[in-house]
């Protein structure tokens, strides 16, 4: 007998949570690799990322053939379709994690990479990642506000704070170059994170309300009632 | 008379179009608008983001409906699911143009911002969409997989980029928020690129049902098996 429509979808947030865990396991552990200078780890990263690709390419599968099987309406519709969406900017964190482990497997330089910046940057990039997956699973649009003033936050220290600190770096000791230019990268890669955490939001307002959040206008309303 | 479903892809296809061709306006003007810090520019520039957007729900909607109508399969989904893929991809690039305006329109540093690596990264860039949608458009394959594989060359330009301005960095440290700056306008190319070079990946896949992305997994592994027998003391 066919499944019911309710319980395909259940099970495809059950997925998406389980998902979500597996990349910000991978994702601390691609740090973590990379902190600690131990690329046995980060080619551990690289293993379990095949079997992420593959899930959620399944996941994304199993949407599409729902959406012709079931033909799903108005916010069934919606939902399938914000999963398939909400796969891409897993698939895009994962590939973030695997190019943090890549730049440790291809330094050729070995130095200290114990950075505390790097270590507040995963931990704040974890945050949103699962706020924004709680948010999606509990449809809880009050969350969206907390998700966009974290990524604000985390936007700040990283245009601000951890350029600063970069650039006091180089002042130090002109040899610091090689590592800044890899601290430059994870911190581009681990912002990336984030950066697709943030759009998830725009995917649960439409996913709740059936309408397209409009960026501008969506921060203008923020700055005005904080 | 409701529309035949050949009429909506047709449509979708050309919004698509019309979509990439503005945002490679915007990456054009943005660039344009931050070298020669031209701050009413990189005003006009933000302002027309919300166009971009408008587009993006436009299409969408469009293949919801159609989805929803039609009720299309395989390839035909395929098609649909693709066109939603690269319009939210094409906003994210067209919000990337928008914060090089950002970095400008903030700032209050004065200096010559001019840099013929972001010039050349500009036009790379504008290149790679354009064959994305020439390969989007012919359903090519061969040139989807050329547009996902051109964005190593970007990174390539970001990382001579990013070089250049800490070695400027280094010389002249007053000149520090400029070069600064400089640099994450070059990122934010250099992110664009990336997100082009999934667009290619999303066209092999809708012509193909398969992924650029599995390959090159696959080969990683296939590296990494490689490394570990080379390592294993025998």
């Amino acid at each position: 007998m066919p499944k019911k429509f309710n319980d395909i979808v259940n099970e495809m947030d059950r997925k998406i949570e389980l998902l979500g865990e597996e990349i910000i396991k991978n994702l601390n552990l691609s740090v973590e690799g990379y902190c600690t200078n131990k690329k046995d780890i980060c080619n551990l990263v690289i293993y379990k990322n095949n079997n992420i690709i593959k899930n959620l390419e399944s996941l994304e599968m199993y949407s599409v053939k729902s959406l012709c099987l079931y033909r799903p309406v108005s916010k069934d519709l919606r939902k399938l379709l914000t999963i398939i969406k909400l796969c891409s900017m897993l698939e895009k964190i994962e590939e973030c994690a695997v190019k943090i482990s890549f730049v440790l497997l291809n330094s050729k330089f070995n130095f200290d990479r114990n950075d505390k910046y790097i270590k507040r940057m995963s931990s704040l990039t974890e945050e949103i990642i699962l706020l924004s997956i709680s948010s999606y699973i509990n449809e809880d649009i009050n969350k969206i506000d907390e998700i966009y003033k974290l990524h604000r936050e985390i936007e700040r220290i990283f245009y601000e704070e951890f350029q600063r600190y970069l650039a006091r770096k180089i002042f130090e000791d002109i040899f610091n170059v090689a590592i800044v230019n890899e601290l430059t990268n994870i911190g581009k890669y681990l912002e990336r994170c984030e950066n697709s955490a943030n759009d998830f939001r725009k995917e649960i307002y439409f996913l709740i309300t059936g309408k397209k959040m409009i960026e501008g206008e969506y921060a203008k309303k923020i700055r005005r009632d904080p | 008379m409701p529309k035949k479903f050949e009429e909506i892809l047709k449509e979708v296809e050309n919004d698509l179009i019309e979509m990439a061709e503005l945002c490679a306006d915007q990456i054009e003007n943005a660039v344009k608008a931050f070298i020669e810090s031209d701050k009413e520019l990189a005003k006009q520039v933000r302002k027309r983001d919300t166009a971009i957007d408008l587009m993006e729900m436009k299409i969408e909607e469009k293949c919801i409906k159609a989805i929803a109508l039609y009720q299309p399969v395989s390839g035909d989904l395929r098609e649909l699911m693709t066109a939603i893929k690269i319009s939210s991809k094409l906003e994210k690039v067209g919000d990337n143009a928008s914060k090089i305006c950002r970095i400008l329109l903030k700032s209050d540093v004065e200096g010559n911002r001019k840099n013929e690596l972001l010039i050349v990264m500009k036009d790379y860039l504008i290149t790679m969409l354009k064959n994305a949608m020439v390969a989007f458009r012919a359903r090519d394959e061969s040139l989807a997989r050329d547009v996902y594989n051109m964005d190593k060359r970007l990174d390539d330009l970001y990382e001579q980029l990013y070089r250049s301005m800490i070695s400027k960095i280094i010389e002249n440290p007053k000149n520090l928020t400029l070069y600064t700056e400089i640099i994450f306008a070059g990122k934010y190319l250099e992110r664009s690129g990336n997100i082009v070079a999934s667009i290619g990946d999303r066209i092999v896949y809708m012509i193909t049902g398969e992924r650029i992305k599995e390959e090159e997994i696959e080969e990683e592994l296939e590296e990494l098996k490689r490394e570990e027998k080379t390592n294993k003391p025998t």
